[in-house]
């Protein structure tokens, strides 16, 4: 039961997660190990789908480039997503604000 | 690396061919990279055990391919509540639809063997008839969930007028004492004509009573388990309501309604499965009418014992879905 109600708020947290740290650019595995080192660690087979379906929306743009002598596909925020995860970020603070206030309520 | 190769490869086979080398190419290099930092960490080349670990925890190849596709599904969450709402309407229509198309085969059944195997092999064929009444409806909600994702997401579905309710259902109302009263008169009354048929056939049998003597006719040894099964049956049902109204209204009186109505298909049954209702009671009598007096009743019965039947499937699935919760409930 928990971990399915887990599994479900996390879902729609993940993705304002990777829009936020597309800000800078990643490929699949460093944007892995930049959000696990903020705590938000994300299972690859879950993180690099995720990262093609928000391409294919438009949220994302990416390009294969080389680095360290091998072709990486890097991805970052496209003008679209900037204005989306704002938006997003703008939900997000209004939720959080309005928890935060029926928490504080005495029970 | 032969591992890896062989894990791509096995993923490469679940994805589609237009994005199959664009995928696998991404997913070498991120796997790489998390193997070449697994080997830092350790200070040397991994072993295969652990290349098989890392992979082992990336997910089994087909559904890390499917994670790749569009998501599909034949019945979408705003289509689904309909398609759900029409299996639970249209099931118990299916069901009376079948039996009624298959009276014709219970009625003229040559003799109480062939029916009892005429009841089961529609039993039995029932399954079928319901697996292609639910592909039917699955595969016409299939297509309407097509054309709404292709024209004009939710319109249709989610428009409603609230004006359009309908009125507030009043529970159904108790009996008060009196009523109760009332109906055990009825019910001891209704006994008490029961009683005095086998003295008095004309009670029942009307003017046919003295064409039964013109014909020289009296009724056939069935009539007296009939007689008997009745009889208990009043009792039993005479008996919850002495209770009833001693007691007042409890749980047990719905379902001991019911069971003595699944109870009373028993003497029905025994009349329908019985060929010979009327015996010549002298040697003069006209054989040739009294079998076919004989033959009507016995259509007559078996339409009776149909109609029977279904009024108490109908009337055990009302109870049923009363009591039981809805999501315990096949449908």
């Amino acid at each position: 039961m928990f971990e399915s109600l887990r599994l479900e708020l996390r879902r729609g947290c993940l993705i304002v997660a990777v829009l936020a740290q597309l800000r800078h650019e990643h490929y699949g595995y460093t944007l892995r190990k930049a959000l696990a080192d903020e705590g938000l660690a994300i299972e690859e087979s879950t993180l690099y789908p995720l990262l093609r379906r928000l391409e294919t929306q438009g949220l994302l743009k990416s390009e294969w480039r080389e680095e360290d002598k091998r072709n990486k596909r890097f991805y970052r925020l496209s003008g679209e997503g900037e204005l989306l995860l704002e938006q997003l970020l703008v939900e997000w603070n209004g939720i959080n604000e309005s928890l935060n206030k029926i928490l504080k309520q005495p029970r | 690396m032969n591992l890896l190769e062989r894990y791509l490869q096995a993923v490469g086979q679940y994805l589609a061919p237009g994005s199959r080398e664009d995928v696998l190419a991404e997913l070498r290099v991120n796997l790489q990279a998390e193997m070449d930092a697994r080997a830092e960490e350790k200070g040397g080349p991994l072993a295969e055990s652990e290349v098989a670990a890392i992979l082992k925890a990336h997910g089994r190849p087909m559904l890390v391919a499917a994670r790749y596709m569009p998501q599909q599904y034949l019945i979408g969450p705003e289509v689904f509540p309909f398609y759900v709402l029409t299996l639970r309407r249209t099931a118990p229509l299916v069901v009376v639809l079948y039996f009624v198309a298959h009276l014709a085969s219970f009625i003229f059944s040559p003799n109480p063997g062939a029916f009892a195997a005429s009841l089961a092999k529609s039993f039995v064929q029932l399954v079928p008839v319901l697996l292609i009444s639910w592909t039917a409806i699955t595969l016409t909600f299939a297509m309407i969930e097509y054309v709404h994702k292709q024209h004009g997401q939710g319109a249709c579905l989610t428009e409603w007028d609230p004006a359009k309710l309908s009125s507030l259902a009043h529970p159904p109302k108790q009996k008060s004492p009196a009523s109760r009263i009332a109906d055990l008169v009825v019910h001891c009354l209704w006994m008490l004509y029961v009683f005095a048929i086998p003295r008095h056939p004309y009670l029942i049998l009307g003017p046919g009573a003295l064409f039964l003597t013109t014909l020289s006719a009296g009724f056939a040894p069935v009539w007296r388990p009939f007689y008997i099964a009745i009889i208990v049956l009043l009792l039993a049902q005479l008996a919850i309501k002495v209770v009833a109204l001693a007691r007042g209204k409890h749980r047990w009186e719905a379902p001991l309604e019911l069971l003595t109505k699944i109870l009373g298909v028993v003497p029905t049954a025994l009349l329908a499965l019985t060929k010979v209702y009327f015996v010549p009671t002298r040697p003069a009598a006209n054989l040739h009418t009294l079998a076919q007096i004989n033959d009507w009743m016995n259509a007559g019965f078996r339409i009776v014992l149909v109609i029977v039947v279904l009024n108490l499937v109908w009337e055990s699935w009302q109870y049923f879905r009363r009591v039981v919760p809805t999501e315990r409930l096949a449908f």
